[in-house]
């Protein structure tokens, strides 16, 4: 029998086999209009999480936002600490930072070239603690082609259930959300 | 409906709802964004 991860056509695969998969897919979801919540991919099953964002279209060039939550209800309490760095395909660099927003910018949209994408690993998010993670995001804004890396924290003693992920100024984004656990 | 909506998906009960925003809702994330800052080009 093949050993793991190379299976065989047909091939009966055990509990222990499946259990030793590193990277589980918990979550799926379409974005189509203003904010997307995902409720309950958070959950004792899995520890740390990989996010991946792939962002089709929009109609405006604005900033996209990731906010905690439980229960649907997005945590918009003003304690997003993040730290990112950017750099554009022009030579150009710049921060990103906040230690009291209400949310964490992941970055930016731009109308012309509305496609980017968005990975994050969030620590722990389902621990009464507070949560760390990282980010990275590479967009085409409104001038540049733009690479942001950072980090940031919920600076908040609490466990979270889910997020919203979502544009400003009442604009639509649409693409999708991937969330996968680390076993 | 325009699509100034939030849509939320349920992993655990596969309920899937959609509701529009209120405008106090997009002022608040619009207010969250004046505070990040975007410096990079």
């Amino acid at each position: 029998m093949a050993t793991p991860p190379v299976f065989s056509v047909g091939q009966y695969n055990t509990a222990a086999y499946m259990n030793s998969i590193g990277l589980w897919k918990v979550a799926t979801a379409t974005m189509n209009g203003t904010a997307t919540n995902i409720t309950n991919c958070f959950t004792s099953d899995f520890l740390n999480y990989r996010v991946l964002v792939n962002f089709t279209s929009t109609n405006a060039n604005q900033f996209v936002y990731l906010q905690f939550s439980n229960g649907g209800v997005p945590d918009a309490t003003g304690n997003y600490v993040y730290a990112v760095q950017a750099v554009n395909a022009v030579g150009g660099t710049g921060t990103m930072v906040s230690t009291t927003n209400t949310g964490l910018i992941l970055g930016y949209t731009g109308t012309a070239n509305g496609n980017g994408a968005t990975s994050l690993d969030i620590f722990q998010p389902k621990v009464v603690g507070r949560t760390y993670g990282h980010s990275q995001r590479w967009e085409y804004d409104s001038a540049n082609f733009v690479a942001r890396t950072g980090g940031f924290l919920k600076d908040q003693i609490t466990a979270f259930d889910g997020f919203t992920i979502g544009i400003g100024g009442g604009a639509t984004i649409t693409g999708t959300i991937d969330v996968y656990g680390y076993r | 409906m325009d699509n100034k909506t939030i849509t939320s998906y349920d992993v655990l009960t596969g309920e899937e709802t959609t509701r529009e925003l209120t405008q106090d809702e997009i002022d608040a994330i619009n207010a969250m964004g004046a505070q990040g800052a975007n410096n990079d080009d």
